[in-house]
């Protein structure tokens, strides 16, 4: 702590408020927006988001957990909802104006609901202006944190979905077909954001494009794209540089069932930076267990259902440990993060 | 109030006196003129936080008598990011409450402070800190106003109080009317509509937006504060009858914010007290607060919140008696305070507040 005089910077008068009142404003906790996808389908996805936004909430901190997955949505069913009375498509079809209107609460206080919206017929292929509006939305959505669950596929509107944050999460088992995909879902993110970037920018959109298709195919380095934009033009290269140093999506390796497959998940990250330029921040497991289905069976997260199986202690650790979030009850550090099983027992009374 | 508080232990006097900086040499001045024509200002409210709110029309009345005047404020590191909201003044020093005096880190904050070459310094706590006092008494600042201390002798106009259980923003303003200056109305604080409504809607939503809040601080302040049954039975009652609370915990009372979160659950939101203009935006959420420390009392009085203050002192000193909307709950141990007389004084709080009574009562 310092102990020295700190000189403040000379402070500006509120020339609006009457004088004898003094407005106090206030910092908002920023929203940290954590996509959830992985390329391939049961992976895990849903049932990690539902059981990290239980924890999040558990651990003290709002959080809203949003159904992204446009074709098959199911994560209402973690929470005991049969058919919820609001979703997103009641927001996408216009019946209220805003996300905030389609919250769903749940037995926890910090933790609410926005269910997806497969009933409505052409949900997946969201048209641009629909997918624009989701994201604006999903944007302003105010909690301490938001989740959204994303569909498998690297469809344009998922990849889009997931690039509102550059800390997703990349969900993968330990078999190779869903770290190929999820692999392959990297890649197309990481094209994506650069198509984005320079989408005004034609003679580089072309350079990617092209890239994409052949150089990029046999290859696969991102260095080599990224050489190539700097030739054309300096400054595309630095600012397409420092678009991929931002980007630090998460990974975390689900079903896992031998100490192999974490040692297969290193050289998976390593792989991602040799190819993509991009660093992936593995950020733990989560041990394959019975108890998963069991709580899926009984539409409940496993973390409430059995909040000391070898599961939800790996989700702890995920938790506090991988993503780095502290308990906001001060009730324990990271390295006892096993004792949020307590707290999940206590809270499972009240579901 | 500690003696070593505001005399300093015996290391700190012997320190002072052996290495300590050193008072200029006293010289005749003429306290009227000097006051009339001071163009820098050094304010030192009292140590803890609530010295910062009892304060504020302090500073407004030194804005209006010194309009071009160029007025600094120095308070703790911790109450800094508030004190900055303060339109009266033009600029926050901040310092940390850990600095000892015989530290370097406090010659050098002494050193800092005199090339400043501030006109007029004025500690405003009666019984501030010893460190503090000794800050003003070596700012180096032509005149330095302050209490008159038992012992010590920091400052060269010394102002002697009417009475030590005065009502300490009395005691602020009488200080400035013996130096002929005027004081201000009273001073109150809000909290900003744009954020601060953000962060009530984030975190008073759901269940808390159906029925009625009450804040309850459970920090104990520098006192043995309420057991942890008393405070459960506080919890328990106002859950009871139908409403929700907001328990305002630092990390001393972990422990027991967690008991209490366990037992009440979702009609339960602990909120920490690090960032105090949050806890303003929630406080301006609730119908009420329970407080036995004065810290988030200060702030909720100053917020015009219906308060309960627990205190097992003098409570004439911290209250203003012309304020009904804080009802005093006072016995010489303040673990003998039963949870009947804090209800009753919920009651008359809310009575006595313009809005709407407390969920079925």
């Amino acid at each position: 702590m310092s102990a020295q005089l700190e000189i403040e910077p000379e402070i500006k008068r509120a020339a609006a408020a009457p004088a004898n009142v003094i407005v106090l404003d206030t910092k908002v906790p920023d929203t940290i927006i954590w996509p959830v996808a992985g390329g391939k389908g049961g992976t895990g996805k849903s049932t990690l988001t539902a059981n990290l936004g239980v924890g999040l909430s558990l651990l003290g901190y709002k959080v809203i957990i949003v159904d992204g997955d446009l074709g098959g949505a199911d994560l209402h069913l973690f929470f005991d909802q049969v058919s919820p009375p609001r979703s997103l498509s009641t927001f996408l079809t216009r019946e209220v104006g805003t996300l905030q209107d389609v919250l769903l609460p749940t037995p926890n206080e910090n933790l609410r609901l926005i269910c997806g919206g497969s009933e409505l017929v052409g949900m997946a292929n969201l048209s641009h202006a629909a997918k624009t509006k989701l994201i604006r939305h999903i944007q302003s959505l105010d909690a301490d944190f938001v989740l959204v669950d994303l569909g498998a596929g690297s469809a344009y509107n998922t990849l889009d979905i997931f690039a509102l944050s550059n800390e997703g999460i990349i969900v993968t088992t330990p078999e190779p077909q869903a770290r190929v995909d999820a692999y392959g879902f990297l890649k197309n993110t990481v094209y994506r954001k650069l198509k984005r970037l320079f989408g005004r920018n034609e003679p580089i959109a072309d350079l990617i494009a092209l890239f994409a298709r052949e150089a990029g195919r046999k290859s696969g380095r991102m260095e080599d794209l990224l050489e190539r934009l700097s030739a054309v033009d300096p400054l595309a290269g630095q600012e397409a540089r420092a678009m991929l140093a931002a980007y630090r999506p998460k990974l975390i390796l689900n079903r896992v069932r031998s100490k192999r497959h974490i040692d297969e998940v290193h050289r998976f990250v390593q792989l991602v930076r040799q190819y993509l330029s991009t660093e992936v921040e593995y950020v733990g497991y989560v041990r394959n267990d019975d108890k998963i289905l069991d709580a899926c069976e009984r539409r409940r997260p496993v973390v409430l259902n059995a909040p000391k199986s070898a599961a939800a202690i790996d989700l702890y650790s995920v938790l506090m440990n991988g993503l780095g979030v502290s308990d906001r009850l001060h009730r324990f550090d990271a390295r006892h993060c096993r004792k949020l099983a307590q707290v999940a027992k206590a809270e499972a009374k009240f579901w | 109030m500690n003696a070593a508080w505001t005399r300093g232990s015996l290391a700190e006097r012997l320190a002072m006196r052996w290495r300590g900086p050193q008072q200029a040499a006293s010289e005749s001045l003429d306290i009227f003129s000097e006051l009339r024509r001071s163009k820098k200002l050094l304010l030192l409210p009292n140590d803890r936080v609530g010295g910062l709110f009892l304060g504020a029309t302090i500073y407004q009345s030194l804005r209006q008598q010194y309009p071009d005047a160029h007025i600094s404020l120095l308070t703790d590191e911790r109450w800094a990011p508030l004190a900055r909201q303060i339109p009266f003044v033009d600029r926050v020093l901040s310092t940390t409450s850990m600095q000892r005096v015989w530290s370097q880190d406090f010659r050098t904050l002494i050193e800092q402070l005199r090339t400043e070459a501030f006109d007029l310094a004025v500690s405003l706590g009666p019984d501030c800190s010893y460190r503090v006092a000794q800050l003003c008494g070596l700012s180096g600042a032509r005149l330095r106003v302050g209490f008159q201390r038992e012992g010590l002798t920091p400052y060269n106009v010394e102002i002697v109080r009417r009475s030590a259980g005065d009502y300490e923003a009395d005691q602020y303003q009488s200080l400035l009317r013996i130096l002929g200056l005027d004081v201000c109305g009273e001073v109150h604080w809000t909290i900003g509509d744009g954020k601060g409504s953000q962060l009530r809607e984030r975190y008073l939503d759901g269940e808390f937006a159906r029925g009625s809040v009450i804040g309850i601080d459970l920090a104990g302040g520098e006192g043995r504060g309420m057991s942890g049954r008393q405070l459960d039975d506080i919890v328990g009652r106002v859950i009871e009858r139908g409403a929700r609370a907001v328990l305002f915990f630092s990390l001393a009372e972990r422990k027991q914010v967690n008991y209490l979160k366990k037992a009440y659950g979702n009609r339960v939101l602990p909120f920490e007290q690090i960032d105090l203009s949050g806890v303003a935006a929630l406080l301006q959420g609730c119908r009420a607060l329970i407080s036995c420390n004065t810290d988030v009392l200060h702030l909720a009085i100053s917020l015009q919140l219906p308060c309960v203050a627990i205190f097992d002192e003098d409570a004439r000193r911290w209250v203003s008696s012309r304020n009904a909307l804080v009802q005093v709950v006072q016995d010489r141990d303040i673990r003998a305070v039963s949870i009947t007389q804090v209800v009753q004084g919920l009651d008359r709080a809310l009575s006595r507040s313009p809005a709407e009574g407390f969920a079925d009562a």
